[in-house]
């Protein structure tokens, strides 16, 4: 007997149209519908950005009143956590996980299509309270009660939007966790994983621990504004410090759900431009696991000044600490990695160097935060910031840029402009750290947080930062341009873009065809 | 995927039909349950503490994870079987075990690969014989269900010995049913494909 396993000749007769993106169910199809909401996500929640920076480019209030200001800091968090980083990091799983691991596509494609068209409708109505009356919501994306409980007629259609979008978030982890545990090829083990299907994997892990707990948070806002429950109204006997302790026992594993996955991009893209094996594949794993599972312990640190007793406090800051030693160990497994590779710097190693030096002052700076004497000077200063914008912007976003323009090859077939990505990378980073690094030296000086006028003594870092900021907001410009460029055409990339690339979605034509890995490949 | 197989000596052909998944059972459980158990004791003491909303969300999501998981794994068992030999062709199905087969005549069966209508992008491949239609390959992608009915297409039909692969034979004339039966539980051999 003889046996063969077809071979077959691919016939692309892709259809067309807006019907194409409705409903598809292609798991390429939504990893681009994923990555350009984010993009269009990312413009409009800069723009808000924009409107904080300007307001806050001399003292006195010029722009906007302190009402819209608040309105701007809030949706602009909501906008940004929501609507770009976790919708990018999802477009990037939709498009790369399947390839990745060796799979035709995601495990459940209909909920997949789902996950998506809830995003636009969630935003629609978070967007839309904007023009409600008494505006939108303005009380911080962390929606302290009782504060929060004072928004107008936008409160219910907020609340509706973030259950939408965290029921999105939840299918997109549901049919990830799926994915990787169910549709890998034959012969690809656990340990075998990319570190990006890593990190994705314990993302979505936490994705699935914490998110019930958001949502039962917002549910009881609800039920005390509407139904007359008590759960955070002091009044009837319920705690709003509560509310913190479980809005943070969601809130700090979402930052780890928004830094995560950029690890296992920057682990990816090192090795490729150094021409090296990864430095510690294991150890980058169980430092991974590590973090995640440390994620749940440290959220009291977003509140030491609440009034903990000394024992919980100190508890929160030698866990938060602890975290430290993991993140440690990552960022020494990169330097390993580069140490004598023969290193290139194309604009994705450029980004995943910028994140390795910048994301470590965003860690440095977490490290004081931590320390809880210094944190009761810090607190709702800008400071914090600075810091979680060096996290989440210099972070998450610069990775998320990196990513974009390593697999852009592979998702277009052509190359990207080189010097375009080149000037975009020069002026990103540089604006960026004019944007944000003199808002280490306002918190210091003990400027605080979400306030749309200061005293004088804080004009000249405001000035030289929302310099930075129009700067770098204007700077992304230059990305659209070239993912337009990149989209229409350009050099014929080959399967294997970059010359020190691995893994298996190189090993598939670029631009990768809308149906791959038929038959499974061979894992060795 | 499709492993086509063909007898040296006899000319008799098989082609397997199974989803290109290899998912490890014993894994997925293990993993289902750790996450389980986290998800519910953050969901517990927030009930303990008084915040029960937070248990009704974790019960809903923890439902929806087991059920992706199952539905997605239990996909890896499903096979589908043509056996062309003898001038017959025999159809098994199942997930696991045969649960049913069809017999038809070699010459007296067409193979249809078709475009549906209103379901954009799907095609369906069918083995139609006296008016009978037995679908095939729903798990595969619409490239390998082209291919694979061409492949068919060579040895099933009156005209497949004449080398056709591609022109739809006449109808039967003779539109007796083909016979469907309810076969034994026999293994259906390799599960993980």
């Amino acid at each position: 007997m003889t046996a063969t396993t077809q071979d077959h000749a691919h016939h692309e007769a892709e259809p067309t149209g807006l019907k194409r993106w409705l409903v598809t169910t292609n798991h390429k199809d939504i990893g681009s519908m994923y990555l350009l909401f984010s993009l269009a996500m990312f413009l409009v929640g800069g723009a808000m950005a924009l409107v904080i920076r300007a307001e806050l480019f001399q003292p006195g209030l010029q722009v906007v009143d302190p009402y819209f200001f608040n309105q701007m800091t809030t949706m602009h968090a909501l906008v940004m956590i929501f609507g770009a980083v976790m919708p990018a990091f999802t477009g990037l799983a939709n498009w790369m996980i399947p390839l990745m691991v060796g799979a035709p596509d995601m495990a459940l494609p209909r909920m997949n299509n789902w996950s998506f068209w809830l995003l636009p409708f969630g935003f629609a109505i978070l967007l839309s309270t904007l023009f409600m009356p008494g505006g939108g919501p303005a009380g911080g994306w962390t929606m302290y009660p009782p504060l929060m409980l004072q928004t107008g007629t936008a409160f219910p259609f907020v609340i509706f939007a973030i259950h939408v979008l965290g029921i999105s978030s939840i299918m997109g982890s549901i049919n990830v966790i799926a994915t990787i545990l169910n549709m890998r090829a034959p012969g690809m083990t656990l340990m075998k994983m990319p570190l990006f299907v890593w990190t994705w994997l314990i993302t979505a892990y936490l994705m699935i621990a914490v998110m019930p707990v958001l949502a039962g948070a917002i549910t009881m806002l609800l039920t005390d504004q509407y139904f007359g429950t008590t759960f955070f109204s002091a009044a009837g006997g319920g705690d709003p410090v509560l509310y913190q302790h479980i809005f943070w026992f969601f809130g700090h594993p979402e930052v780890y759900i928004l830094i995560l996955p950029a690890f296992g991009i920057i682990s990816t893209i090192i090795p490729t431009f150094a021409r090296k094996p990864l430095f510690g594949y294991s150890s980058m794993v169980y430092a991974t696991a590590s973090i995640a599972f440390l994620s749940f312990i440290v959220w009291a640190h977003h509140m030491f000044t609440v009034g903990m007793p000394v024992a919980g406090v100190l508890f929160f800051m030698y866990a938060t600490m602890l975290i430290a030693v993991p993140t440690g160990v990552k960022v020494f497994n990169w330097v390993a990695t580069m140490w004598r590779g023969a290193m290139t710097f194309e604009t994705p190693m450029l980004f995943a160097l910028a994140f390795v030096f910048l994301f470590t002052i965003g860690g440095f700076s977490g490290l004081m935060l931590a320390i809880a004497p210094a944190d009761f000077q810090y607190h709702d200063t800008y400071f914090v910031v600075a810091h979680f914008h060096y996290v989440l912007v210099t972070g998450a976003v610069f990775a998320i840029l990196a990513a974009a323009y390593y697999w852009l090859p592979k998702w277009t077939g052509h190359m990207y402009n080189e010097r375009l990505g080149q000037w975009h990378f020069w002026l990103s980073v540089i604006f960026v750290n004019v944007l944000f690094f003199p808002q280490h030296f306002l918190g210091l000086a003990g400027m605080p947080r979400r306030i749309p006028d200061y005293s004088v003594q804080f004009a000249d870092w405001n000035m030289i930062s929302s310099i930075g900021g129009f700067g770098f907001g204007f700077a992304q410009l230059i990305f659209v341009y070239l993912l337009w460029q990149c989209i229409r055409g350009g050099q014929k990339a080959e399967a294997r873009a970059w010359e020190g690339a691995e893994g298996l979605e190189w090993e598939v034509p670029s631009p990768a065809p809308h149906h791959t890995f038929d038959t499974p490949p061979v894992i060795r | 995927m499709t492993t086509h197989a063909e007898l040296e000596n006899t000319g008799a052909r098989r082609f397997v039909l199974a989803p290109n998944i290899a998912p490890n059972w014993g894994q997925t459980v293990r993993i289902y349950l750790a996450l389980s158990a986290a998800c519910l004791t953050v969901a517990l003491v927030c009930t303990a503490m008084g915040f029960w909303p937070v248990l009704p969300f974790a019960g809903i999501e923890l439902a929806a994870l087991g059920w992706a998981l199952y539905v997605s794994a239990r996909r890896s068992l499903d096979r589908e079987i043509v056996h062309v030999e003898d001038g017959q062709v025999r159809v098994e199905k199942g997930r696991g075990r045969v649960e049913q087969t069809w017999h038809m005549e070699q010459a007296w069966t067409e193979v249809i690969h078709r475009q549906l209508p209103r379901r954009w992008e799907e095609t369906e491949l069918v083995l139609r014989s006296r008016g009978r239609e037995v679908k095939l390959g729903s798990f595969l992608e619409p490239e390998e269900r082209r291919s694979l009915a061409r492949e068919l297409r060579r040895c099933i039909g009156p005209m497949a010995r004449c080398g056709d692969d591609g022109a739809l034979p006449a109808e039967p004339a003779d539109r007796k049913s083909p016979v469907l039966a309810v076969g034994p539980s026999h293994s259906l051999g390799d599960r993980t494909g």
